[in-house]
């Protein structure tokens, strides 16, 4: 992916405050369109939370590191940690948990409101979740 | 997220204001607490200032559910963006919570 934008955070909750600022920041360049740009916006905070959330804490030195960048189709997001990462064929990916759960709904939240999405290994052994959306722009369109 | 509480007549309202997500959940939970702590049994949050919804805001929104049930109170939420709106109809929570367009409507209902 060519890189266009790339942050690295500490894991701190002050880091999920101002990445949801950036993720804010980025919707609004990613598209005019106000749903689609809510969408990026709450997916890229979901993976960040389950990063933050669910990442190696035990290292004080672990990051958590977001690229973005413009595709042919529209816009990708990856978010990298170090964190053991799941097993994405275990989940039912059409049910949202039952009413009294207070957790269980981020991923399904991430795969019902972007074009794509992917978990996999990265460099280091880290966990990579990358996210597309289908924006339908150029780079020349965004102001 | 600032979150500003008042009365009308018997009910609490809560007016929040900001991004309801991971790094205000527990202000809100707290905030919520407060209330029932009062003996508070009907409770309304107008989320007309909340522009951002996540799956943290929501559990969060859940668990005072749970706890102002526990409590044998009712709590309503009013004035919900489309795009928050639409976050509950995904998760299917419109189901489970009592939203009204309004605070007057919510509050007629009680």
């Amino acid at each position: 992916m060519k890189e266009f934008i790339r942050i690295i955070f500490p894991v701190s909750l002050d880091s999920v405050r101002v990445a949801d600022d950036i993720f804010e920041v980025l919707a609004n360049n990613a598209t005019r369109d106000k749903q689609l740009r809510y969408n990026i916006r709450t997916v890229l905070s979901e993976v960040f939370s389950n990063a933050f959330l669910y990442g190696d804490k035990n290292n004080c030195d672990v990051e958590i590191e977001v690229r973005t960048c413009f595709t042919e189709n529209g816009f990708m997001a990856s978010i990298i940690n170090d964190g053991a990462g799941f097993a994405d064929n275990k989940i039912k990916w059409d049910e949202f948990p039952a009413t009294e759960q207070e957790s269980g709904r981020g991923l399904k939240l991430i795969k019902r409101l972007c074009d794509r999405v992917e978990f996999k290994r990265a460099d280091n052994n880290k966990f990579e979740v990358q996210v597309e959306f289908n924006t339908n722009i150029t780079r020349q369109q965004i102001k | 997220m600032h979150i500003q509480k008042r009365m009308a007549g018997d009910v609490t309202i809560l007016s929040l204001d900001g991004r309801l997500d991971l790094t205000s959940a527990s202000t809100l939970k707290e905030a919520s607490k407060d209330v029932l702590s009062n003996n508070a049994k009907k409770m309304v949050l107008n989320l007309d200032r909340v522009d951002f919804i996540n799956s943290s805001g929501l559990g969060a929104l859940v668990s005072i559910l749970k706890e102002v049930r526990n409590s044998q109170g009712t709590m309503k939420l009013t004035n919900l963006a489309p795009y928050v709106k639409e976050i509950f109809d995904i998760t299917q929570l419109s189901n489970i919570f009592d939203i009204f367009p309004d605070e007057n409507q919510a509050l007629s209902s009680f």
